[in-house]
């Protein structure tokens, strides 16, 4: 099983509510909260440490026979540059917190805290939706893990 | 008496201490209750001065002396019991400790604001502390209104042209809780114009990958960073995309 760096496109921040803290365990505490500065389109975003599928995306996840994840509810919202950029509205699909849960012979994984690995065969199902902006990378190209 | 007695007790927790919060309280307070006469007098002194002596009785002017007294006194009392109302405020104060000179000035922008009506984008002018081209930095914002600071420090910008947008982004204030306000992060010092002609969608993506990446490192480290770390940050950022903004950085 070849694994793949993923790294989706980041179209907006942590929101406001979210209880978070770099120094705490668990960093995040609650309910995730998303602010959508944009959407570029494609069904899956991140924040660091945080990624978020669509509806559609998550429906596959569930039939398929993919390890290694588990979705969550998350809150979202839209900020002031997203009013900018779509005075009129803009239509985005629901969506749901995506959780890395697995080990290194799953299909979903996670190294450190913030880098999402997946497997080729994920990556086959992702490629059914629109991942456009999201870069795709060999783990080797993963930077060395800080050493504290 | 109310906006006296809280106003009093806010300004008693700034370095103004007791003293200052009285004073300042007394004529904040009553300057925004007499607005309409203050813009009043603003345009034409001699006859504003003529008008109230001519035309309000006796009577009327001895309940304005009243209504002073009793907008100073609760300022002062609200000052001295600022201390019980601490958990409440704090928020608010942690920036006022440190900004209460910039805090004075935007209260007396706001009543000169409130006092032309508030409608006219062009009565009070934002000057910002920095100048394109120095580092990030942070002023105090008098609204959270942050496209009507920008449209009033750059009134020559069709402000249907751009996105604002903020050097310090405001999920700063979940992603490192405690290290900004608000209404720091709403400064017209922290505001850049993207044009939306030059494709602003993808500069504000890069934008944001940009700060995504820096939250990782942040992350990484399990630390809080400091406020220079994050304004540093915001400054490498400035360098990278300010040629495109309105009005340029670089």
């Amino acid at each position: 099983m070849t694994m793949y760096w993923l790294r989706p496109v980041v179209d907006g921040g942590l929101g406001p509510g979210a209880d978070y803290d770099d120094t705490r365990d668990p960093r995040l505490v609650g309910e995730l909260a998303y602010e959508f500065e944009d959407w570029s389109g494609d069904d899956i975003v991140q924040t660091a440490g945080f990624w978020l599928v669509s509806d559609g995306l998550a429906q596959a996840l569930r039939k398929s026979d993919l390890t290694g994840w588990a979705l969550d509810t998350v809150r979202v919202s839209t900020s002031g540059v997203f009013e900018d950029l779509h005075p009129d509205g803009l239509e985005m699909p629901h969506w749901h917190r995506l959780l890395p849960v697995g080990s290194p012979v799953d299909d979903v994984t996670l190294i450190g805290w913030n880098t999402l690995c997946v497997s080729d065969r994920a990556l086959d199902l992702l490629r059914r939706f629109t991942i456009e902006h999201a870069e795709i990378r060999p783990v080797s190209d993963i930077p060395p893990l800080p050493t504290s | 008496m109310a906006v006296g007695f809280g106003a009093g007790a806010l300004l008693a927790l700034t370095p103004l201490g007791l003293g200052g919060a009285l004073f300042t309280t007394g004529v904040l307070t009553w300057a925004m209750d007499k607005r309409q006469g203050i813009a009043t007098f603003v345009d034409d002194p001699r006859a504003a001065t003529r008008e109230y002596l001519t035309t309000t009785p006796p009577s009327q002017m001895a309940a304005d002396a009243l209504g002073a007294l009793l907008t100073f006194v609760p300022g002062g009392v609200g000052a001295g019991t600022g201390g019980a109302l601490r958990p409440a405020l704090r928020d608010a104060v942690w920036a006022l400790r440190r900004h209460p000179g910039e805090f004075l000035d935007s209260a007396a922008a706001r009543i000169r604001w409130e006092a032309r009506h508030g409608d006219d984008l062009g009565a009070v002018t934002v000057v910002s502390a920095r100048s394109p081209g120095d580092p990030a930095a942070l002023g105090w914002a008098t609204t959270k209104d942050y496209r009507a600071t920008f449209a009033r420090a750059n009134p020559d910008v069709d402000m249907s042209t751009v996105v604002v947008h903020h050097a310090v982004e405001r999920n700063a204030l979940t992603r490192f809780p405690g290290l900004f306000d608000e209404y720091e992060l709403h400064s017209i010092e922290n505001l850049r114009g993207i044009p939306k002609t030059i494709n602003s969608e993808v500069h504000l993506r890069a934008i944001r990958k940009e700060w995504d990446a820096f939250a990782g490192r942040i992350g990484d480290g399990r630390l809080r960073p400091t406020r220079g770390d994050v304004l540093e940050e915001a400054t490498r950022i400035d360098e990278m995309f300010g040629h495109l903004f309105t009005p340029r950085e670089r």
